[in-house]
């Protein structure tokens, strides 16, 4: 009995104590609510809601919020890749010279570039697509299309055939056509997304 | 959206103070539904327009603590969700529920 009494009193037990009630939790749940991308508000949704729960149930309620994860901010997340995997399907099916040089683009630049200019989509849409905001959209252009024309720049070929993309996608009617259905799976997918992928 | 326990659940929660505005933590508490089917279920009625949301203002906090989101029913989501609750009534599945009176 003493021993149960000396152990539960202990300064041990304490900082488990402390730390399952206290810090953990938040720190916890700082980690896991980055699996929704930066911009989604329900990052800053559950950081607040975290002080709304009662002290004792926190632990608890973090755990929960691993569910709300899985059911909510993977599929997001899931998604966006899917974006990708897309838009590299669009690049495989591009002229050779310039899918090497698309291929070395960062992948957020690379999606940028093929959704607003091959596949020809509005800011605002390939900016939901990706789930970045506008301007970051058009920071990721120039970005991409700036190191394309230095690529171009530096293999010879014109400033102006690196940037007109639309114009350099055309090796042969096969691969057009192979393009062309890359292409339709995307939009089906922003279709089936209803519009809104963040 | 498809008609579902928890829908009728927080429906219900929601009808129950049409012009209060709701958080989550309390929505999920009343209704008894897992944040990990509330959260999502609160993202489609944004995007149907039956709820709008807002944060709370820093200036009115008291305390340390960041500024909370909170949802409001819309005049649609009135009577989108009155009907969820109407059908529920009739349906069999959800006779288990105290589904009150007619609003």
């Amino acid at each position: 009995m003493n021993d149960l009494l000396a152990a539960a009193t202990s300064w041990q037990s304490l900082s488990i104590v402390v730390a399952v009630f206290g810090l953990l939790p938040n720190l916890l749940l700082h980690v896991i609510v980055r699996t929704y991308p930066a911009s989604h508000p329900r990052r800053r949704e559950l950081l607040a809601e975290f002080w709304a729960v009662p002290r004792i149930q926190r632990p608890l309620w973090v755990a929960e919020q691993l569910t709300t994860v899985l059911f909510e901010a993977l599929p997001i997340r899931f998604r966006r890749l899917h974006i990708y995997f897309l838009t590299l399907t669009v690049v495989v099916f591009t002229a050779s010279g310039l899918r090497a040089w698309l291929l070395r683009l960062p992948s957020q630049q690379r999606a940028a570039l093929i959704l607003r200019i091959i596949a020809g989509f509005s800011r605002e849409t390939t900016a939901n697509l990706l789930g970045i905001s506008e301007g970051k959209l058009m920071l990721e252009q120039h970005f991409g299309l700036s190191s394309l024309r230095r690529r171009a720049a530096e293999s010879g070929s014109t400033a102006a055939e690196a940037i007109h993309v639309r114009a350099m996608t055309k090796p042969s009617p096969y691969f057009n056509n192979l393009k062309w259905l890359a292409l339709r799976k995307l939009k089906l997918k922003y279709a089936e997304f209803g519009g809104e992928v963040l | 959206m498809r008609t579902t326990h928890s829908l009728v659940l927080v429906s219900l929660v929601l009808l129950d103070r049409p012009d209060a505005r709701h958080w989550g933590y309390e929505l999920s508490k009343e209704a008894g539904v897992t944040s990990g089917v509330l959260y999502p279920m609160l993202s489609r009625m944004l995007s149907e327009g039956w709820l709008a949301d807002g944060w709370e203002d820093p200036a009115e906090i008291q305390g340390k603590r960041p500024p909370r989101r909170y949802y409001e029913l819309t005049d649609r989501g009135r009577t989108e969700l009155g009907g969820v609750v109407e059908r529920a009534r009739s349906d069999a599945r959800f006779a288990q529920l105290n589904l009150g009176w007619a609003r």
